[in-house]
């Protein structure tokens, strides 16, 4: 057990010391979650259209660009394992592989977890959103939904880096799976915004935790054959 | 003891490797040689773990190759494995780490390779300035870490300068000196085989075309199952 | 590797035939005209089956990809393959004719019907299933890949499922047909709804079989190629 976690530990800190030597990965993901959401706000009108509907939208566009920025960033971080044959390299060592997909699920996570406090920050700014009076709900929201979205984006990355296309398989093969996930973060997000309570986001949260935990052990049991060359 | 048993491996929709037997013993030496594509790499790569066999089983110490087992096998490969955004340090900690070793031992067997490898004093910069020599060193350095009792070297001379090769050698021969050591090695320079190795094998077409002692007597039979072994269909 | 169809199995396609034709036959014919929706409803018979059939075959897609990475036996992952694909066709099927029953009916071609949209989603993971194995060209790693999609794919349904019904219960929700349960269907109706599930079944099973003796063939012409060329 203790050599799990130094093996997962070591793979996080390697993920984290790589990004903050070459900040590839972050810069790329805040500025394009930025984009998106200025993008949306072209696209649906100032702070999300007006009304009733305007904190569905926000929340919408909120994970849709956390979504999609998340792509960029695995795919850039994918491509430097594969440059260097990282995967490969891990598969040689005596390591249990769960313990070096979980290492890679926290790294990604954490990143996406940076990204997503700047997300935040914007759509309170852009949107006139009300992000600071439920921050800690939606620190929990975020939170269940970011391990989900790792888990599936991690698993799926070290996939589709090898193949031909690469980058292009990522979305076509992570954006279904993650339905779920998208769905119960719009809605828990949007009763949190609204000033509402758990009562309406509790259920969606509990999903998101089942899902997070069928997806980490699924995964985790399957990704010695990812890494297997 | 390293064995292949019967081992079959097909890469794309070739057969990389046919019906392989092999065997090496500790404190033996093999030279692999072949052709291009007549499966050395693959061969390493399957002794390694890192391939499963399609048909067959890689035997190490009389068990067949498991997760436990890795941690006293050695790769080299054409691929430096190695992060370019770190420094050789850095990576050597890493992978010391994956083969479970502890944090208090890693930096005093970093140093130690280094110092064997004449990399001290450049253990602080990261890989992507590195030469392609210093790289092979570095990446020599990544196998060894774990002072494995299995060593698998593919092509470790080859592209190197001759400062850099005749560093890397002295470094293997000492690797192969040891007794309970296995090391085999791949190579396209025939006169490194006989030198180095004890005993030397020639694949084509993923098949063992020549297996004997590195015995110069046997220089003219070796070269004939060599062309054989690249010429006719497999 | 390949066999000449002998014994039982060479019958099948006839005898699928047979029973395809009885149960169009069946729901035209047999199956009584529905008292509220009139003919539309008729797509009933095809539409249920097919969606059945379709949930089976990725079911039969995780099993044999489990097989696969267990045993590592290179059928198991031509079978998974052939069911996918096979599953993929009548998961089309579906969401074909869902629209078309729903346009007269309700009045939309879509409603977001929670089993319509699972639907949709569970079709979009196996198109992704068969595009990984597309785009893929070293056979060991594809079949290793498209096993671990097949398996996490496969366990998403449930929660697919359940996030897209909360989704739409929260929601005002469109006039949605409310279907009494199998159970009231009179005589006719049940062997027009049996006689088709049953032609389909042995269709899949027809389709699943052929896939994967091209399969099966196909390989052999790789590796023919391949041993041509590479020697």
């Amino acid at each position: 057990m203790r050599r799990f976690f130094y093996v997962l530990f070591a793979v996080v800190e390697k993920d984290l010391r790589l990004e903050w030597r070459t900040k590839e990965s972050l810069l790329v993901m805040v500025v394009f979650a930025l984009l998106v959401l200025t993008l949306f706000s072209f696209a649906f009108g100032p702070g999300g259209g007006s009304g009733e509907n305007a904190r569905a939208v926000q929340a919408g566009i909120l994970w849709i660009s956390f979504l999609f920025a998340c792509v960029i960033g695995l795919s850039r971080t994918m491509s430097v394992e594969r440059e260097s044959a990282g995967f490969s390299a891990m598969y040689l060592s005596p390591s249990d592989p769960s313990a070096l997909y979980l290492g890679k699920v926290v790294s990604v996570a954490v990143l996406m977890g940076i990204m997503e406090v700047v997300g935040f920050a914007v759509l309170a700014v852009l949107y006139q959103a009300n992000v600071w009076k439920s921050a800690g709900a939606l620190a929990i929201v975020a939170i269940s939904a970011t391990v989900g979205i790792a888990a599936a984006g991690t698993l799926f990355s070290a996939m589709s880096a090898r193949t031909r296309t690469r980058e292009v398989l990522l979305p076509v093969l992570m954006f279904p799976v993650l339905v779920p996930v998208l769905i119960a973060a719009v809605k828990a997000s949007e009763a949190h915004l609204g000033g509402g309570g758990w009562a309406d986001s509790r259920d969606w949260i509990r999903l998101m935790l089942v899902y997070d935990v069928v997806f980490l052990v699924a995964a985790s049991l399957v990704f010695e054959y990812i890494l297997e060359e | 003891m390293l064995e292949a048993l019967g081992v079959s491996r097909r890469y794309g929709w070739r057969w990389a490797l046919k019906d392989l037997n092999l065997s090496v013993s500790p404190g033996e030496t093999l030279a692999l040689l072949g052709k291009n594509g007549s499966g050395k790499t693959t061969l390493l790569k399957t002794f390694a773990g890192l391939l499963m066999p399609t048909e067959g089983t890689v035997r190490v110490g009389g068990e067949p190759i498991s997760r436990e087992a890795k941690g006293g096998i050695g790769l080299l490969t054409h691929e430096p494995m190695l992060y370019a955004g770190l420094t050789i340090r850095e990576n050597l900690g890493y992978f010391a780490k994956l083969f479970g070793m502890e944090s208090g031992d890693i930096s005093g067997r970093v140093e130690l390779l280094a110092e064997t490898l004449g990399i001290t004093d450049r253990l602080a910069e990261p890989v992507r300035v590195l030469s392609q020599g210093l790289r092979q060193r570095a990446s020599l350095a990544r196998a060894l870490l774990h002072d494995p009792e299995v060593v698998l070297l593919d092509e470790p001379f080859s592209g190197l300068d001759p400062e850099a090769a005749g560093r890397l050698e002295s470094v293997v021969r000492a690797l192969c000196e040891h007794h309970a050591r296995i090391v085999v090695f791949t190579t396209h320079d025939l006169s490194k085989a006989f030198d180095m190795a004890g005993r030397i094998a020639v694949l084509g077409g993923g098949r063992l075309a020549y297996e004997g002692n590195a015995d110069n007597s046997k220089e003219e039979e070796l070269l004939a199952a060599f062309d054989e072994a690249s010429e006719g269909p497999a | 590797m390949y066999r000449d169809e002998r014994g039982v199995f060479q019958w099948l396609p006839v005898l699928t035939l047979v029973i395809l034709s009885f149960a169009i036959f069946a729901d035209f014919y047999i199956a009584g005209t529905d008292r509220l929706q009139g003919a539309p409803q008729r797509i009933f018979y095809i539409h249920v089956p097919s969606a059945w059939v379709a949930y089976f075959a990725f079911f039969l897609v995780f099993i044999f990809s489990i097989k696969y990475l267990a045993r590592r036996n290179p059928d198991d992952d031509i079978r998974a393959h052939a069911c996918a694909e096979s599953g993929v066709v009548f998961c089309t099927l579906v969401l074909i004719t869902g629209p078309i029953w729903a346009r007269p009916v309700w009045g939309v071609w879509w409603t977001w019907d929670a089993r319509l949209t699972t639907t949709l989603i569970l079709w979009m993971i196996y198109v992704g299933y068969l595009m990984l194995r597309a785009y893929m060209t070293e056979p060991e790693q594809r079949a290793r890949f498209a096993a671990v999609m097949g398996i996490v794919g496969f366990l998403n349904v449930p929660i697919v499922h359940m996030s897209v019904e909360w989704w739409r219960t929260l929601h005002p929700k469109p006039v949605v047909m409310r279907s009494g349960g199998l159970r009231d269907l009179p005589d006719s109706m049940h062997v027009a709804l049996w006689s088709t599930l049953l032609a389909f079944m042995l269709l899949f099973v027809c389709f699943v079989r052929k896939r994967a003796q091209i399969e099966r063939l196909n390989a052999r012409v790789e590796e023919a190629r391949a041993a041509r060329e590479g020697a």
